[in-house]
């Protein structure tokens, strides 16, 4: 799909997806437009709401970026979610039991390992999909509960820590954290390591071979191997980059918001980030302001339910919803058309005038 | 007494008229072969019987009275039923299961599964069929399993029954067993249409022979009795030789291109028997033969999708092998026969889709980053000299019309001046001024020297094409000589296997002596 | 009761939303459509159970509401993959989400927590009238709830529908080849959607058993990959409800070594995790031991 059409179909799907929710919203019988006002004056209100936004932002807009550059080779990693897991146990373990390095040094060797775990994870649910033709989703889901499971029982045993009452590890050493860029806020660093990544993968996909190959083997992986493009051999690098990208979101949670692994911590980032990935289109530009319009709605709704009892879980709703139009374009287009066709009849015909170089998007 | 009349079909798709203006008949207890090349229309005028696709124009009669066939059903409930070439079976699933499924007989709620069993079983005993309901299809051979698509039809009481290409598939002692199996069932009172292009099958067991040229009725009073394998040949090829649009090469160079015993077996099948030809520079090899008598595996082997059982591909002397990006870096290019599947990505730009198959090319990359300027560059000189009619470059693939998207894949291919072009059905659903543009292109491409191996089922365009052709029936090499040697008529007769060349070889120069 | 009855007892409980969560799945698959969706239709229909119950206190309209609630979100997967042929994996999980997402809703609103539901009536042992007379096996049987002896009816009816029945064989056409099947006349979208519907409808009883008969309360995300395991473990038995429902039972076997286990001085997460590898294995033995139906995917007019 053309660049215009596809931001259209994505604005078009949220809408969709605000309008569903506003509904379910009337008929839990709270106002909607009393809520979505009250998210966003609660996401802008002040300046550490703000901050609110962008640090919500950054683990959802890791997970999308992992899910989107799967997506991008027609891969579903769902199992974004235990590769997060993984990303933040490793964090944790590297931030807190590696003594004696400077700060800058510490943290980013953290992020590294942790996204090496990340991407060994990733290797392995490859190996499995390829070596016994199972398909990605179902690993991904069991790998999914075995990592929280792992991650439990280490926060809860072996690497709990002193006199804590909780299930969780120890601290991670100053040096590790990552630096706040609002004092006193939970934003850091983290979103702008993000950011880069994002920047560096939309460079990947379009002006490298490696991205051209990725594109091809999403597209038509028969015509690819037509001409040369193995499809197998993309499928491990994707898969091991989108690991690498998810294990630094979560060492990003554990480095920069939790400061320590503790069970559960990591819980639902996985698939809010595939909201985040079709929001974005599955462009990874896109996912930095996916992201943050998500950032926009759990700031928002989080100061709505600290005020109020209305329910901030009305978010998840809006994201799944997202998810459900986004992958059935045809869907908003139908609307698009039956509500268009009757815009056209209504507006002076000047204004109407089809474009001339206007194509069908495609699916 | 007519049990079928069709009159004044007409049916069109995008780009072609399928079937124009057509009359069908067929009698109580008559056999007529449906005679016609690739894309004669047969096909499409059963389809239009069998309630699979709906006419333009024209009208149906069953015994004399109009009906609507809208759908499958609608057929199946006149007892019209067709076995189709590719067959409507389920693998997993037992012979009986295959048969009754749709039309089950009923015990309450319950398939009544003993008397399914003993219908079938019945039916396979009066037929002679030798086959046990309970076996699973998966297990068939390939002309046990048309048996039971007939089975499928006999048990729902068919008084006509269509076969479309029945005999493509089968080993030469099952054509017999079918042949005959279809005169009980006319003794037995049904009436038969056989699709086919087997001339030998014709003449053996027609009662009529109703033959299509190019969607127009050529004859349909034809009877074995007056006529032979040549005349029909005739009737369904013709007799024009575009001799004018030929565009010989003037200097053909030294062999470039050499295979040499290619042999391939696909599931137990063979599909390429000793295959040996050469190419030359600045010629063009055409490929003829109906489709299935093993061109798919052929182009295969020839670009490193198959690797063949034996023999080997020598280009100037190196011998090339591996898998399809061996044979791209080795100078070959590629036109795939199927365009949409293997050869484009729909949605991508037509940037990315130009540089399929050329990532490696310095002009297209530089140490793993793409170069974006050249690739537009590159682009937008593939769709100007190849005139690719599009709004830009950044369109998406599937914004493009057939002919223009293979207009694209051709210029893709033919750009970058590789040493061989293998290309497939190059013109297959382009429009007249498309396949006139796209054949002076291979041809130029061929006078710089190039070699070109054309595979084409369109006898036309091979003949037309070609410096030289051969012949492909049965995975062998039936023919090889110049166009110029033989009528078009000839060659479709070894073409349908009518007749098979006895080569010798010249080992010097690779041309093959004609022997009668 | 001994050990061993304990054991047994036990794995019959925990196995009952895989045995019905894989029949449903079977129903699906044998359809040629893909059962991702199966977490979401048992989410859906163990809050839709549960919100009866709460407000009813009758547990027959409890068990009537999670099946109609899986029907409904059912109807979404269908809508996106049968009819607007959204990729079967991509709509499965959005429907997944969709459950999990509508649970943590209605906690929300209607119970105002976060966590789980207060306790509401629920499915008890059936009354001891007589069952546990029966040799062997009388007590275990006397330890299950009705929901239990439903769920093997289920499975019962579900086998004989699709393997002695025209739908069923018509439905398994369909899911083989699909093409085909349009020639001779069945109707492959109207057959896929009642696949589908069907498997909702059994996914719905799953949800009920969860929290209604399982336990006396709604907790969020109590379906924990059971939906998975369901679909997974009806692969291996190539969609067969039967040998779907004995392979669930030894899901079950490792579901019920948690509670078995707990006073034994190993870590209570080695157990939990011992029924997702079981799943794994089996995911990746699927393909060596069993095949879908050919036309899993496809549509009639491909």
């Amino acid at each position: 799909m053309r660049a215009l059409n596809k931001f259209k179909i994505s604005v078009l799907s949220l809408l969709a997806a605000l309008v569903i929710v506003a509904i379910v919203i009337w008929i839990s019988g709270y106002s909607p437009i009393d809520i979505y006002a009250r998210i966003f004056k609660g996401a802008f209100g002040s300046k550490m709401s703000i901050a609110l936004i962008f640090s919500e932002a950054t683990p959802l807009m890791f997970s999308g970026l992992a899910f989107a550059i799967a997506f991008k080779a027609r891969i579903i990693n769902v199992g974004v979610e235990s590769q997060m897991i993984m990303g933040a146990l490793v964090g944790a373990i590297a931030g807190a039991y590696i003594h004696g390095l400077p700060h800058m040094v510490h943290a980013t060797l953290t992020l590294l390992l942790a996204g090496m775990s990340g991407m060994l994870l990733g290797f392995f649910i490859c190996f499995l999909k390829v070596r016994f033709h199972a398909q990605e989703v179902v690993i991904c889901i069991m790998m999914n509960s075995i990592l929280l499971y792992v991650g439990s029982y280490l926060a809860n045993g072996p690497l709990k820590a002193a006199g804590a009452g909780v299930a969780q590890t120890e601290t991670i050493m100053e040096t590790a954290k990552l630096t706040k860029l609002i004092p006193k806020s939970q934003l850091t660093t983290g979103f702008l390591i993000g950011a880069a990544i994002a920047i560096a993968l939309a460079f990947i996909l379009e002006r490298t071979v490696l991205g051209y190959k990725i594109r091809v083997a999403g597209n038509n992986r028969i015509a690819g191997e037509t001409y040369g493009i193995q499809a197998t051999k993309l499928y491990y690098i994707t898969f091991m980059l989108s690991g690498f990208i998810a294990a630094i979101g979560g060492s990003v949670l554990t480095q920069g918001v939790i400061m320590r692994f503790s069970d559960g911590a990591v819980a639902g980032y996985g698939f809010r980030g595939i909201s985040v990935a079709a929001l974005a289109m599955y462009n990874p530009l896109g996912v930095i302001f996916s992201s943050s319009l998500f950032g926009i709605l759990n700031a928002g709704s989080q100061a709505v339910n600290r005020t109020t009892t209305i329910p901030y879980e009305f978010v998840d709703v809006i994201q799944v919803m997202v998810v459900v139009f986004i992958s059935a374009p045809q869907i908003i287009q139908a609307v698009e058309k039956f509500f268009g066709d009757r815009l056209k009849k209504a507006l002076p015909k000047r204004l109407t005038a089809a474009k001339p170089d206007q194509e069908l998007p495609g699916a | 007494m007519q049990i079928i009349a069709m009159q004044n079909i007409c049916k069109s798709f995008p780009g072609t008229k399928a079937v124009d203006h057509v009359n069908f008949s067929l009698g109580e207890g008559e056999i007529i072969s449906l005679l016609g090349e690739n894309g004669a229309g047969k096909t499409t005028l059963m389809n239009i019987l069998y309630g699979i696709h709906q006419p333009d124009e024209g009208e149906i009669y069953f015994r004399g009275e109009r009906v609507q066939i809208k759908r499958p059903t609608d057929a199946i409930d006149l007892g019209i039923c067709m076995v189709h070439q590719h067959f409507m079976l389920a693998p997993a699933f037992s012979i009986l299961d295959n048969i009754i499924v749709g039309y089950e007989p009923k015990r309450g709620v319950f398939v009544d599964q003993r008397k399914a069993l003993k219908d079938v079983q019945s039916l396979i005993d009066r037929f002679g069929f030798q086959l046990d309901p309970c076996t699973k299809v998966s297990e068939l051979s390939v002309g046990e399993q048309q048996r039971v698509e007939i089975l499928k039809a006999l048990y729902r009481n068919a008084k006509v029954l269509i076969l479309d290409e029945p005999t493509a598939v089968l080993a030469p002692k099952e054509v017999d067993d079918l042949l005959n199996m279809l005169q009980s069932l006319r003794a037995g009172g049904t009436s038969i249409v056989i699709i086919t292009h087997k001339l030998k099958e014709t003449m053996t067991i027609a009662d009529r022979i109703v033959v299509l040229r190019s969607g127009k009725l050529i004859c349909d009073d034809v009877r074995p009795a007056n006529t032979n394998e040549s005349e029909l040949a005739r009737l369904m090829i013709g007799r024009e030789i575009n001799m004018d649009t030929r565009r010989p090469s003037q200097c053909a160079g030294d062999v470039a291109l050499c295979v040499r015993n290619l042999s391939l077996t696909e599931n137990g099948i063979c599909k390429l028997r000793n295959i040996n030809f050469s190419i030359r520079k600045g010629e063009i090899l055409g490929v003829a033969g109906v489709e299935g008598n093993g061109q798919t595996q052929l182009l295969e082997s020839l670009t490193g999708l198959t690797q063949a059982d034996a023999g080997e591909i020598t280009l100037n002397d190196k011998r090339i092998s591996g898998d399809a990006f061996s044979f791209i870096q080795n100078g070959f290019a590629h036109v795939p026969e199927d365009r949409t599947t293997m050869g484009l990505m729909l949605n991508l730009p037509l940037t990315d889709n130009a540089i399929l198959g050329h990532h490696t090319q310095s002009f297209v990359a530089r140490k793993g980053l793409l170069r974006r300027q050249e690739i537009t560059a590159f682009t937008n000189h593939c769709i100007e000299k190849f005139q690719v009619k599009t709004p830009n470059c950044s369109v998406l693939a599937r914004a493009l019309s057939g002919g223009n998207q293979q207009k694209l894949i051709m210029a893709r291919a033919l750009m970058v001046e590789s040493e061989v072009l293998v290309v497939a059905q190059p013109v297959r659903g382009i429009d007249v001024s498309a396949t006139e543009y796209i054949h002076d292109q291979i041809f130029n491409y061929r006078d710089k020297g190039k070699s070109v191996l054309l595979v084409s089922a369109d006898l036309d365009e091979v003949y037309q094409m070609s410096d030289r052709l051969v012949v492909l029936y049965n995975g062998e090499i039936t023919l090889e000589c110049k166009p110029s040697d033989y009528t078009k008529e000839e060659i479709g007769c070894y073409m349908l296997g009518v007749r098979k060349q006895c080569p010798s070889r010249n080992e010097e120069d690779g041309t093959a002596a004609v022997q009668q | 009761m001994n050990t061993v009855e304990i054991i047994i007892s036990a794995t019959l409980r925990m196995s009952v939303p895989i045995v019905l969560g894989s029949t449903a799945a079977s129903f699906s698959t044998k359809a040629g459509v893909v059962s991702f969706g199966c977490e979401g239709m048992m989410a859906t229909g163990a809050f839709c159970g549960a919100l009866a119950v709460y407000y009813t206190n009758n547990l027959l309209l409890g068990v009537l509401c999670a099946v109609l609630g899986g029907i409904v979100i059912s109807l979404l997967h269908a809508f996106l993959h049968v009819t607007n042929k959204v990729n079967g994996t991509l709509s499965g999980v959005s429907v997944n989400m969709l459950g999990t997402a509508a649970s943590a809703l209605v906690l929300k609103i209607v119970w105002k927590t976060a966590g789980f539901s207060p306790e509401y009536r629920s499915f008890v042992k059936l009354a001891d009238g007589g069952l546990s007379k029966i040799p062997w096996i009388g007590t275990i049987l006397a330890d299950q709830n009705i929901l239990f002896f439903v769920a093997i009816g289920i499975v019962l009816v579900s086998w004989l529908i699709l393997f002695k029945t025209p739908f069923g064989l018509r439905l398994r056409m369909v899911g083989e080849n699909p093409v085909a099947a349009n020639t001779v006349g069945i109707n492959t979208s109207a057959t896929k959607y009642a696949g589908v519907i069907i498997c909702g409808a059994i996914c719905g009883l799953a949800g009920a058993y969860l929290s209604l008969a399982r336990m006396n309360r709604f907790v969020l995300d109590m379906t924990g990959g059971r939906g998975y395991v369901a679909m997974v473990i009806a692969d291996l038995g190539g969609a067969n409800p039967l040998i779907a429902g004995a392979a669930s039972l030894l899901f079950g076997f490792f579901d019920c070594l948690q509670s078995i286990f707990q006073s034994v001085d190993t870590p209570s997460q080695f157990w939990m995790i011992m029924p997702y590898m079981f799943a794994l294995c089996v995911a990746l033995v699927n393909n060596k031991f069993a095949h879908g139906p050919a036309g899993m995917g496809k549509h009639f007019d491909d």
